[in-house]
């Protein structure tokens, strides 16, 4: 993608990826796709809410100055409202104040030990107290997991899991991220690795809280037996108190504590006091953490009013009503499985947790849906990334023991009344929320198939397809996309015949193009796609790529995935035509999505990717993004304005004084050194002499890790009356490693008014000496000048060698899509997580 | 949504008397011995509930499955 890649000398290159990396990294962009859409949710008034009672007795709470039902309480047996607790927690502070701030390292509150001893008889097993479950997991990881030994974590762990296995990342722990609930991989890496390590530690949820579905513990439990090295670390807080004796939780509901595994669960669920508690399977573990686990020794412990609380709820547990309690629950989540079967909801998982997740896919229905739900007298959750894929956004509730059969039913009856109406309203189907969780599609859902057809022809709008530019009017297309772009006509009918016909997977694109228009011809929205084979990485960090690159040179393909985007990765600028003048252009969006949905099942492409968009435009931003798509940044581009210029005089003459004390230095004290020439031809030899050049460049960069192209576009280049290639040559007076051949090459793309750069291949044995990239980058602007262009596209990355000729840089966004998220999880972790399986 | 007389009775007897709270209408109630017997009209069905007035704890909230069983009660 882009033109000119990372041809610059090592400390430039250095400084120029540094300054990429602070707007490429992967946290960095993670967490700014987080605040996107939180903050998306926050200015719809769903997220961040504050209820506004002055005491709470039950489930009804007040938001917004509306009385609603929660069904977001995690209190599943509702203890939280139980006498015995609040006057344990009473009791505890009038004995022992509203704090005992001390490190459990010193001394702890004497509940402590009461509360343990408690928890002893509940697990039968040893235990340690946590203030959170978090802190808990911070202990207990570091402490138990050895050197030598090896963590794989399920894809879908809890956060808290994931954060403190962060924490290992130092000691240069060997980690793996492993396909959700995928037991046939975990055993085949069981095998791989067994003989390298002392123990290897599977880390997962009991019961995950996104989709309520279930760790398949039996399973683990057996691959335990069969493997000695096999230990399971398993975080089981949405089961505690709801399964088994003593509510001891979903993984030991029947079933013993293994002497392999160490569970953590939490006290602020359905024990509803507060707190977390670590299980261990001896003693000596137990001791061990408790001893050397770092929030033990440095942070505060639980405190008095959540001890009282918790030994009273302890106490429930140690009793027969725990199991009357368990029950009452277990009727409501019976009743919600089949209110929501006979309401015909998409439910995602039916584990009989009391987390249900009902599928709506685009967070914009989503966001429609809770907000919906809201207005009718009920709070539910919104379940969207990063918990869940951007298309598998849902509608996230708890059933818990304080909900009644009437409230339960009431709630799921308005949820299938109001699901059709936010379906219209937001342009989406059944079928595709089906689609999108691979979830069989019930006869009903079948009678909606077409709705979006009927949608389309009200809107006036119709959208036409294309599978070649050969087939569109060639001035229609130009003149929709005339702006920095370098994809005209011409450039596409060379890139479609480069891009097929080529023996590797990942050199044969397939081209797609779409125009809605209105009923009277007047394009609306247009843009063109290809569909190709990319590697996920190919926007990480480079140290990233690097470490997947070792990978790849056995498994070429691995973290690569067929990606449906608009444009290709050889053109640049803004790939959307929209004509915002229309009142109908977001309409038109929506049906190019439509276009792009339907592309991407046919090709079984992974990920979409949406491409250029120049700054952030409030209004499209919040749009893309209600439609399942999150922004990442891009590179900046960079284009040089030569309206003005006439003449090499009044070009440099316009520098700065820096870019011309930057010219004098490492420029013009080597032109002489130099031939420019222009080759419009090159026979077979010459052009496999200026591909390797072009592969030296690739292979050196992997800011932008993409495929290597194939030479076939080489070929057709220099057979293309509108393309030339510059060339530089050091004459033969300097040339001491006796080269006589060109050391550069920059293969041009020559446009009505501009002249675009877009492929560069080196020798690099000058360029420390005569800085043979940024002479090469002068020679351009002087040609560029000579053809009387207006504009020099010279695209993304090394800006700062860009701007001393003149560039100006522009901000760009993509906004991506992906189906499932375990390719990008895995890139996530990659400096933590080593790579595993690609299936 | 109306649930089956099969899938009410998966529910315990606590649960089964709670729906009937929740959505049944008492239709008729007769006194038997030490026993109260109510019909109540829940879904497309009946219920029988036999409450036992000594021990002060209901005994069961059955699906009646005889139509005559009904007519019989309304009858009286």
């Amino acid at each position: 993608m882009g033109c000119l890649l990372s041809c610059k000398d090592r400390s430039l290159l250095n400084k120029i990826k540094a300054k990429i990396y602070l707007r490429m990294s992967k946290t960095n962009s993670f967490l700014e796709i987080v605040d996107q859409i939180v903050t998306d949710g926050v200015n719809k008034g769903i997220l961040h809410l504050y209820t506004e009672d002055s005491r709470l007795t039950d489930n009804v709470i007040s938001l917004k100055g509306n009385n609603v039902v929660n069904f977001g309480s995690c209190s599943y047996l509702g203890l939280e409202f139980d006498e015995r607790l609040k006057d344990g927690a009473k009791k505890a502070v009038d004995n022992y104040g509203t704090q005992f701030s001390e490190s459990r390292a010193y001394v702890s509150v004497k509940q402590y030990a009461e509360l343990e001893d408690l928890l002893r008889q509940i697990f039968d097993a040893h235990c340690v107290v946590m203030p959170t479950t978090t802190l808990g997991h911070i202990a207990n990881i570091p402490v138990l997991v050895g050197d030598r030994d090896a963590v794989i974590v399920d894809q879908q762990v809890h956060n808290s899991v994931q954060t403190a296995i962060q924490l290992l990342k130092a000691r240069g722990c060997h980690i793996e991220i492993l396909r959700h609930n995928r037991m046939d991989l975990l055993e085949e890496k069981i095998k791989q690795i067994r003989n390298k390590y002392s123990k290897i530690w599977y880390m997962a949820d009991g019961i995950y809280s996104m989709f309520g579905d279930t760790s398949p513990v039996d399973e683990v439990y057996a691959l335990m037996n069969k493997y000695p090295e096999l230990h399971y670390y398993v975080d089981d807080a949405h089961g505690m108190s709801i399964y088994g004796k003593h509510g001891r939780g979903y993984v030991l509901n029947n079933r013993p504590f293994h002497p392999k595994m160490v569970m953590g669960t939490s006290l602020n669920k359905a024990f509803a006091s507060g707190g977390g508690v670590m299980l261990y399977p001896n003693a000596e573990l137990a001791r061990k953490v408790r001893t050397c686990g770092g929030p033990l020794i440095t942070s505060g412990p639980m405190q008095p009013a959540s001890l009282g609380a918790a030994v009273a709820a302890a106490k429930i547990h140690l009793s027969d009503e725990i199991y009357e309690m368990q029950q009452d629950l277990h009727e409501n989540i019976r009743f919600a499985q089949l209110m929501i079967k006979k309401y015909e909801l998409p439910l995602v998982s039916n584990a009989g947790a009391a987390v249900f997740f009902i599928g709506v896919s685009l967070p914009k229905l989503g966001y429609n849906m809770v907000r919906r739900m809201l207005n009718a007298g009920y709070y539910l959750n919104l379940g969207i990334f990063p918990a869940v894929p951007m298309k598998n956004t849902g509608i996230r509730f708890t059933i818990t023991r304080l909900h009644s059969f009437a409230q339960i039913e009431q709630m799921i009856a308005t949820m299938a009344e109001e699901l059709p109406k936010a379906l219209k309203e937001e342009g989406l189907t059944m079928e595709q929320i089906y689609k999108a969780f691979k979830i069989t599609l019930p006869e009903v859902a079948m009678l909606d198939k077409n709705v979006s057809s009927v949608i389309n022809q009200s809107l006036s709008l119709r959208t036409e397809h294309f599978s070649s530019i050969t087939k569109i009017d060639k001035t229609l297309w130009n003149n929709l996309f005339k702006g920095n772009v370098n994809f005209d006509w011409d450039y596409l009918e060379m890139l479609e015949s480069s891009f097929s016909g080529n023996e590797n997977p990942e050199d044969n694109w397939i081209f797609d193009y779409v125009i809605v228009k209105e009923n009277s011809g007047k394009p609306v929205a247009a843009t063109f796609l290809t569909t190709a084979l990319w590697k996920d990485d190919m926007l990480s960090q480079a140290s990233i790529s690097a470490n997947i690159e070792q990978k790849r040179l056995t498994d070429p393909y691995f973290l690569t995935s067929l990606t449906i985007s608009t444009g290709s990765l050889l053109t640049e600028g803004e790939h959307f035509y929209v004509d915002k003048t229309s009142p109908l252009w977001k309409d038109a969006m929506q049906l190019i999505f439509e276009k792009i949905y339907h592309l991407q099942e046919k090709y079984k492409a992974s990920n979409i990717m949406l491409r250029d968009f120049y700054g952030i435009d409030a209004e499209m931003d919040s749009f893309l993004i209600d439609n399942g798509f999150f922004r990442i940044a891009m590179p900046d581009n960079n284009v040089a304005e030569l309206s003005t210029f006439s003449n090499e005089t009044t070009y440099f003459d316009s520098l700065s004084s820096n870019s011309k004390a930057s010219h004098k230095k490492y420029v013009a004290r080597h032109i002489d050194k130099f031939t420019a020439e222009i080759k419009q031809n090159a026979d077979s030899k010459e052009i496999d002499y200026l591909y390797q050049l072009y592969l030296n460049v690739k292979n050196r960069g992997l800011s932008l890790n993409t495929f290597a192209l194939p030479k076939k576009i080489f070929f057709n280049i220099c057979n293309n009356s509108n393309w030339e290639i510059l060339t530089l040559t050091v004459k033969a007076g300097f040339d001491y490693h006796g080269i006589a051949k060109p050391v550069c090459a920059v293969f041009c793309y020559k446009k009505k008014d501009q002249y675009i750069p877009v492929m560069m291949g080196m020798d690099y044995s000058y360029q420390l000496e005569y800085s043979t990239y940024r002479q090469a980058l002068y020679h351009v602007m002087m040609r560029a000048i000579q053809l009387k262009s207006k504009k020099v596209l010279l695209g993304f990355s090394a800006s700062i060698e860009k701007r001393k000729v003149g560039a100006t840089q522009i901000p760009v966004y993509a906004y991506m899509q992906t189906k499932d998220n375990y390719n990008f999880d895995v890139i996530a972790a990659i400096n933590t997580y080593s790579v595993t399986d690609r299936k | 949504m109306k649930l089956t007389k099969g899938e009410y009775c998966q529910f315990s007897l606590k649960s089964r008397l709670a729906l009937l709270k929740e959505f049944g209408v008492l239709v008729t109630e007769r006194y038997i011995n030490e026993k109260v017997v109510r019909i109540f009209k829940i879904y497309d069905f009946y219920v029988e509930v036999l409450y036992d007035l000594l021990n002060k704890k209901f005994e069961k909230a059955e699906p009646v499955y005889c139509a005559n069983l009904v007519d019989y009660y309304l009858s009286e």
